[in-house]
């Protein structure tokens, strides 16, 4: 810290940096309220995920050629030849995954607090817009290696927006440049990866930061009292948010880096083979977090399945506006828990059928065969699937 | 002038014995067909004993087999028994030929001196016609590849038959003999290394371990082992030597890839093990510097 103060003595030495040191000083150490918990610390570790993304993904545009021709070889080259290469590219990748679930579970435990109510409700919606962009982060990022995992995955979600009506064949071709993912998709996904999306991030991001900080941590109080002073807050056992909550957040940032390295170094994700136009791979499936859309579409029509998920996203942006009750407190919210839970539970179960369909799989020492839409069927001793 | 020819003979023919049916075949064969059959090993048994009534004309590779093994029970037997069978290789006309069929001990014969195999195994027969063994057996007559690979019966060739197939021919106090055993030694060693090297990046990918670039040396290896394979049948010494001693190059870089695969395996663990030191420590720190704020 005497080296920061020194910094800022320097610098208002020279220029008119007091005033807004001081004030952004005052918003560092307001504390917290009494519920903060680790929980809490979900969305500094999101910010400090997209960092090593950043760090990372810097890394590996040095070597990474995004052309149809190169763009496979390019990342063979970062992960057998680059020196740490196949660190870098595991810990992006599974940065990637690390962070789509964070933010999940930090706009589940904002939803269960009640922290998306008056008056934070952009707060709410910039978060669920930054929620979308880290979604898009892994989309575009997804096609990049141009392998044939990554080539048919992004093949079958370009297709789904292509049946919705009058914007669907728009959209598609807007994504692929193209009748078909080629060349145009790749160069494409690549600007959206590492310029378009990054910009709207670090926009949308500072927006959402700003507003949490001048705000401060949501209480757990109706929305129609006043919220708690400082003072209240400490008196009731709050902390302040610097130093207390911050030393919380550097003990939970060590341990998701060392989950993120351990789970690198132990399980890296492999390389599929080339990207190949001609042969479609058997039980081709996206990332686990479009797992629940991808099974949508396999028990609905294809434009309700593609316009389902758009709702929901749209409903969860306008959360804010249409449940207004005042009660934030979990336990005085039963409908709102009740209803949570539920597309919780439908969303983890499409997951899974869509993880286990067209799989085999030994249950209780006999082996099924769950089909596309997750159905298991015994299979006979014989080989073939039994009815 | 021939059609009068060929009417003639077929009337010979039925004078001599020959259905109305066989005497039909004949005249719808082409006419060097036509002349081979007459003068092949089966003009005596007939068309019918082949084309059975009833069943189409032409007859299908998978149901051949059984239609000579009717006459030829014993071949029947060992073919059925034989990488050609199971391999869905040759059958019997490939090597014997159809309506020409000769005797084998014949120099007309296709399958004369088991010269016919190399009608397939081009790469076995460009090393053998450049070794001695060639001249060797035209002079003394024995077969050609059959003599060490063995005919209706065959199967994949293994180093475990290096030794018997020598001393068919060789006596075990020969130096042709010791050659052999001396060639099949190296050839041993090299394989067994190689099933060795690819044991142990099975069980590198069944660990989870990419094994792109290790597979490829693999695939190297085993394609140098089988030019060297290839080189044995020439029989030349300097030829074999270094194609084994190539194969040996190979292999032993694979198993040094795969050792450095393992060692920078540990290497990252090791490397884990103490990150996880040093994140603990900062979390030790971080936890005494909140319990210190708290007293404060």
């Amino acid at each position: 810290m005497k080296i920061l103060t020194l910094i800022i003595e320097w610098a208002s030495d020279r220029y008119p940096v007091k005033p807004a040191w001081t004030r952004i000083s005052h918003h560092v150490r307001k504390p917290v309220p009494a519920h903060t918990n680790f929980l809490f610390t979900l969305g500094s570790l999101a910010i400090f995920l997209f960092a090593i993304q950043v760090v990372t993904g810097l890394l590996m545009m040095v070597y990474y050629k995004p052309s149809v021709r190169d763009a496979y070889a390019s990342v063979l080259f970062i992960t057998e030849e680059v020196p740490f290469g196949w660190l870098i590219r595991q810990v992006h990748t599974w940065g990637a995954n690390l962070m789509v679930l964070v933010v999940l579970l930090h706009t589940l435990k904002t939803f269960i607090y009640g922290g998306y109510k008056r008056p934070r409700e952009m707060t709410w919606v910039l978060g669920v817009m930054l929620f979308g962009i880290v979604l898009g982060f892994g989309f575009t990022g997804y096609l990049l290696p141009w392998d044939q995992l990554a080539f048919w995955a992004t093949t079958v979600a370009t297709e789904a927006p292509g049946s919705m009506p009058f914007a669907g064949p728009f959209i598609a071709e807007l994504m692929r440049g193209g009748p078909e993912v080629g060349e145009a998709t790749l160069g494409r996904f690549f600007v959206a990866h590492v310029a378009l999306l990054p910009i709207a991030l670090l926009g949308v991001m500072a927006l959402h930061l700003l507003l949490v900080r001048l705000q401060g941590t949501s209480p757990l109080e109706r929305t129609d009292v006043p919220e708690p002073t400082s003072e209240e807050k400490l008196q009731a056992g709050g902390k302040p948010f610097f130093p207390h909550h911050m030393i919380t957040e550097g003990i939970a940032a060590y341990l998701i880096l060392g989950i993120l390295l351990t789970l690198a170094i132990l399980a890296p994700f492999h390389l599929a083979e080339p990207a190949n136009p001609f042969e479609t791979p058997v039980g081709i499936k996206p990332e686990w977090y479009f797992l629940p859309m991808f099974q949508l579409l396999k028990y609905l029509p294809e434009p309700v399945a593609v316009a389902l998920p758009g709702i929901f996203g749209l409903v969860l942006l306008l959360l804010p506006f249409i449940d207004r009750s005042v009660e934030r407190h979990p336990k005085k919210r039963p409908v709102a828990m009740a209803l949570g839970a539920a597309v919780l539970v439908i969303t983890l179960t499409l997951g899974i059928l869509g993880k286990v369909s067209e799989t085999n799989l030994t249950l209780f020492g006999s082996d099924y065969h769950f089909d596309a839409k997750g159905i298991p069927h015994l299979i006979e001793k014989d080989g073939g699937p039994g009815q | 002038m021939i059609r009068r020819l060929n009417i003639s003979i077929l009337l010979l023919l039925g004078l001599w014995g020959f259905s109305c049916e066989d005497l039909f075949a004949l005249a719808s064969l082409e006419e060097s067909e036509n002349t081979a059959f007459t003068a092949s090993v089966h003009e005596l048994i007939g068309c019918e004993s082949c084309h059975l009534p009833g069943k189409p004309d032409k007859i299908s590779r998978a149901v051949l087999p059984q239609i000579c093994g009717d006459c030829h029970p014993k071949q029947h037997q060992e073919f059925t028994e034989s990488v050609h069978w199971s391999g869905k290789g040759a059958v019997c006309i490939d090597c014997h030929g159809n309506h020409d069929i000769r005797l084998v001990r014949k120099p007309e014969s296709k399958a004369y001196r088991s010269l016919v195999c190399g009608t397939c195994h081009l790469g076995p027969k460009e090393h053998f016609d450049l070794g001695p063994h060639k001249a060797g057996m035209e002079k003394t007559g024995v077969l050609a590849c059959a003599s060490c690979h063995g005919n209706h019966s065959i199967q994949s060739p293994t180093l475990e038959i290096v030794s018997s197939a020598c001393a068919g021919c060789h006596p075990k106090d020969t130096p042709e003999f010791q050659m052999g055993q001396e060639v099949g030694g190296l050839f041993t060693g090299i394989r067994d290394t190689l099933s060795l090297a690819a044991a142990r990046l099975s069980d590198l990918q069944d660990q989870g371990i990419s094994i792109r670039k290790e597979e490829q040396i693999l695939e190297d290896a085993r394609g140098a082992f089988t030019r060297a394979r290839l080189v044995w049948h020439g029989l030349d010494m300097v030829n074999i030597r270094a194609e084994v001693s190539n194969t040996g190059e190979t292999t032993q870089s694979l198993l040094n890839a795969i050792s450095s695969v393992l060692d920078d395996r540990r290497l990252r663990k090791i490397g884990l093990v103490v990150v996880w030191g040093i994140i603990l420590a900062n979390i030790i720190l971080l936890l005494l510097k909140k319990k210190n704020l708290g007293r404060s």
